[in-house]
């Protein structure tokens, strides 16, 4: 059952082309890797997918509902969160504040605040953590609102080992209740151990697509990306 | 007059006062192109740069076009000043901060103007101010016409700066690309503190000009400033070209404006404008809105 | 990890707030001198002004620079409808406040578009501009002239107190306690919290589902109210309005500098940065004499505060104050929401 279904999505800016024509389906409770060398479009891709930036061509299908021109509450309110690739937590606001923006449930929050071990800074203004702790912030601050889709822009990027494995399993588990998973990582353990397909691209264009072990393997994915 | 010869002397009186509304949103546009900081004091300028043309004349009988003279290098060094000593703080600092700084600066300005010279409103008489020269049917006012020159000239002359010798092209390069400037080796400080001086060097002398044929008082610089925000607004940021066009435009606007409504509304129209491009180009007046950074 | 029970013991606190209300308002007992009273009440204006401005500035971080439109708009229009149709000001507040919210919606589609700083010049603009228009049309407003209202003897309906400075002392009070607590109310809810999310992050705010311009309209729409009511109250104190008291810049500016002062964003920064202001503004005024002296010398000290703390206006005492006050209420506002 399809709950993305993506059209010939165009996006140039100035001469630049960032994406072309880009046709993708991801099903329900998949968990779709964005695999890609640095200006390949992905960022692009996750923007247009969220509403932040609208397509000079093409439509992008949610549920089967056209949702361009979706303003991104919109469809963030049909059930897309996001997280971005450098945190963009609310730093003047508490840890806990910041959860409960997302969702109204402060034992849910805490629950979540715990799991990633930062719950004893629940009080903290959020500018106060490290790094990886923002990050972690961020990620429960998009999962915490029980999405239907969650866009995560290299979720683990920057986290320590430990806690890389807590946001993996995360993801897993709610991934079993139905949640459909579209994660850009540079970081292939973390591709191989949370996604089941992946899209390799390339300068605006999808080079590969399939299961996760054919996509890395690959010899296009391996000598553009890959390798050296 | 028939209708027709009416129009054209409105649209010719507009035309020369656009000139010197080019003038002041060049100023503008230089500085705000830069920098990115709301100068809130810059018609102040303009009040400061018609009061110092008004005393040389009152006590040294000094001709506002020798003034010109004088109060460009003049308010130029003010203008270099005040960015190094109150800008240049605040660049990286919080918009409020910078809000703060220049309204702060606008109110000491005006209130320090109302101190020591009073509200009275002054005027600068010099014998070509009622001057006017026949072209057939249409009238045509010397001071405007003089303004007119002197306004277009100086723009030419920027414009001229700007692409053509060292200094300006620096400007320009750091407008587009600070860092980058940098690296070439050019000193980005100083080239902000030399393009605000220019900036307010600009508005002083439309301020010089302007007090031959506009009444001096401690609150003349906001009518002006923003009918130069308007100007900037319809020109487009950093677009010379279009701002000159502008500033011929809304004088236009308002000539004829001031003819056919009562004289104190003759600004209004300009004024309600200005909202309305607010709400005609909702990507924001000054520049197209940029792709959002994510 | 359960919230404990103790957390729930705020009787102290009610107490001191009993305490400090009780002594607020009995200081007309013991302080007769009108001028004192005047002070008082002004820094109550200020804390009133500026809590509202807050709330679009500091709570949803739209820094906006001419809430003396607001505020002129709420004195015009009490001054006016008592003038011209014998409406008794206090319905004229309540039509400034409404006439003001109505306007700043209206505003809000085209301004609330522009990004950061334009907004910031939008805002200063829409004031001046309104200044002009003003002083231009003589006929309907009194232009430069400025309008009064007839003298009545002291009268609740007719809102004049000549006799002596208290009723207005009491209602600027009420007044500001009503805006504190709506302050409050709002940063401890859900409102509140979504106000906060669009002033630090415009895109993460929206990827969480708030629609960001329904919320800066909403919190433009309250200030604006509240901010017109402040301009009516102080119409019917001063019994003299024009353009340029209720209209002008500096009135922007003393409105958001105690917020910026005393803790922007914070519930109670406003009101202590107002409380330590407007008492120093007077206090200049009555040593330098002169009168427009001790403005400038305002204009000047603000410029230099703003230099030596460009990055930071809120001085850390203070935002170690509204930090603990924050942590405080925050566990208590959670703890109510379900558990």
């Amino acid at each position: 059952m399809e709950l993305i279904q993506v059209e010939n999505l165009t996006k140039k800016f100035g001469g630049v082309v960032a994406l072309q024509s880009l046709s993708l389906k991801i099903e329900k409770g998949q968990r779709l890797g964005l695999l890609g060398p640095n200006g390949a479009g992905k960022t692009t891709f996750l923007d247009l997918l969220c509403g932040y930036l609208e397509p000079d061509n093409g439509s992008i299908l949610l549920d089967s509902v056209r949702v361009n021109g979706f303003k991104p509450y919109e469809r963030a309110r049909l059930g897309i969160s996001r997280t971005f690739q450098v945190p963009r937590i609310f730093k003047r606001m508490s840890l806990l504040e910041n959860l409960l923006t997302s969702a109204d449930d402060v034992r849910l929050a805490l629950d979540f605040l715990e799991k990633f071990e930062i719950e004893h800074l629940a009080d903290q203004y959020a500018e106060n953590l490290s790094g990886g702790q923002q990050k972690l912030l961020e990620l429960a601050r998009a999962l915490v609102r029980k999405p239907r889709l969650v866009v995560a822009d290299e979720p683990t990027a920057g986290l320590s080992p430990a806690m890389m494995q807590v946001a993996m399993e995360m993801i897993l588990e709610l991934n079993k209740k139905g949640v459909t998973f579209i994660i850009v990582e540079h970081n292939m353990a973390v591709i191989t151990a949370c996604c089941d397909v992946c899209v390799f691209l390339n300068q605006g264009v999808k080079v590969v697509e399939g299961e996760t072990s054919d996509v890395i393997t690959d010899r296009r994915t391996v000598e553009a990306y890959l390798a050296r | 007059m028939d209708h027709v010869a009416l129009l054209l002397q409105l649209v010719i009186n507009g035309v020369l006062m656009g000139g010197v509304y080019s003038l002041i949103a060049v100023g503008l546009t230089l500085i705000y192109g830069l920098m990115r900081i709301i100068n809130f004091a810059h018609g102040d300028f303009l009040m400061l740069s018609m009061y110092a043309t008004f005393w040389l004349h009152a006590l040294l009988n000094l001709d506002p076009l020798v003034s010109v003279l004088l109060v460009f290098p003049t308010f130029f060094g003010l203008g270099y000043f005040a960015q190094t000593s109150l800008i240049r703080p605040v660049l990286k600092a919080p918009t409020i901060t910078q809000a703060l700084i220049t309204l702060g600066l606008s109110l000491v300005m005006q209130t320090s103007a109302q101190t020591l010279w009073t509200a009275d409103y002054r005027r600068v008489s010099v014998h070509y101010g009622a001057e006017i020269a026949q072209l057939g049917i249409l009238r045509i006012e010397i001071a405007k016409l003089i303004m007119f020159v002197v306004s277009l000239t100086l723009c030419l002359g920027l414009y001229l700066f700007l692409k053509r010798t060292f200094v300006g092209t620096a400007m320009r390069a750091v407008a587009q690309d600070r860092e980058t400037a940098q690296t070439l080796g050019v000193d980005a400080d100083r080239i902000y503190a030399i393009t605000f001086g220019i900036g307010i060097g600009l508005v002083a002398v439309a301020g010089a000009l302007m007090s031959i044929l506009f009444y001096v008082y401690p609150y003349v610089g906001t009518t002006f400033v923003l009918i130069a925000f308007v100007v900037v607004a319809l020109g487009g940021l950093g677009n010379y070209v279009g701002t000159l066009l502008s500033g011929f435009i809304v004088g236009v606007v308002e000539s004829i404006s001031g003819y056919y409504l009562l004289s104190s509304l003759r600004y209004v129209p300009i004024l309600v404008t200005f909202i309305l491009i607010l709400l005609l180009r909702p990507e924001g007046i000054f520049e197209k809105r940029l792709r959002r950074t994510i | 990890m359960k919230l404990k029970q103790k957390d729930l013991s705020y009787y102290p606190s009610i107490v001191v707030i009993t305490l400090g209300l009780g002594l607020l308002f009995g200081v007309p007992l013991f302080i007769t001198s009108d001028f004192i009273l005047d002070v008082f009440l002004m820094s109550f204006l200020f804390a009133y002004l500026s809590s509202a401005w807050n709330i679009i500035g500091g709570f949803t971080g739209q820094i906006s620079v001419g809430h003396t439109f607001f505020y002129g708009i709420g004195a015009y229009t009490t001054m006016l409808t008592n003038l011209r149709i014998g409406l008794s000001p206090w319905f004229g507040l309540l039509i400034g406040g409404l006439l003001s919210a109505f306007l700043a919606l209206t505003l809000g589609y085209p301004l609330f578009r522009l990004r950061g700083r334009y907004y910031v010049l939008a805002t200063w603009a829409v004031a001046e501009i309104s200044r002009l228009i003003f002083l231009a049309a003589k006929e309907q407003t009194g232009g430069a002239m400025g309008l009064w209202p007839p003298v009545y003897p002291d009268s609740w309906w007719h809102f004049q107190f000549h006799a002596s400075r208290v009723p207005y002392y009491n209602i600027m009070l009420i007044l500001l306690l009503a805006c504190l607590v709506t302050s409050w109310k709002i940063r401890y809810s859900r409102l509140g919290r979504n106000m906060l999310a669009v002033r630090e992050d415009e895109d993460a705010a929206e990827s969480l589902g708030i629609n960001t311009f329904r919320y800066k309209q909403i919190a433009i729409a309250i200030s604006a109210f509240l901010t017109a009511i402040g301009g009516g109250f102080y119409a019917q104190y001063s019994l003299f309005i024009d353009p340029d008291t209720v209209m002008s810049t500096q009135i922007s500016v003393d409105i958001l500098f105690p917020a910026v002062l005393g803790g922007i964003g914070t519930v109670y920064g406003p009101i202590v940065g107002a409380l330590l202001l407007v008492p120093a503004y007077w206090f200049l005024r009555v040593t330098l004499g002169y009168s427009n002296l001790h403005v400038i010398i305002r204009g000047v000290l603000l410029m230099l505060i703003v230099l030596l703390m460009p990055f930071g206006i809120v001085g850390s005492i203070l935002d170690r104050f509204s930090k603990w006050t924050q942590k405080e209420m925050i566990r208590w506002s959670s703890f109510r929401s379900k558990i």
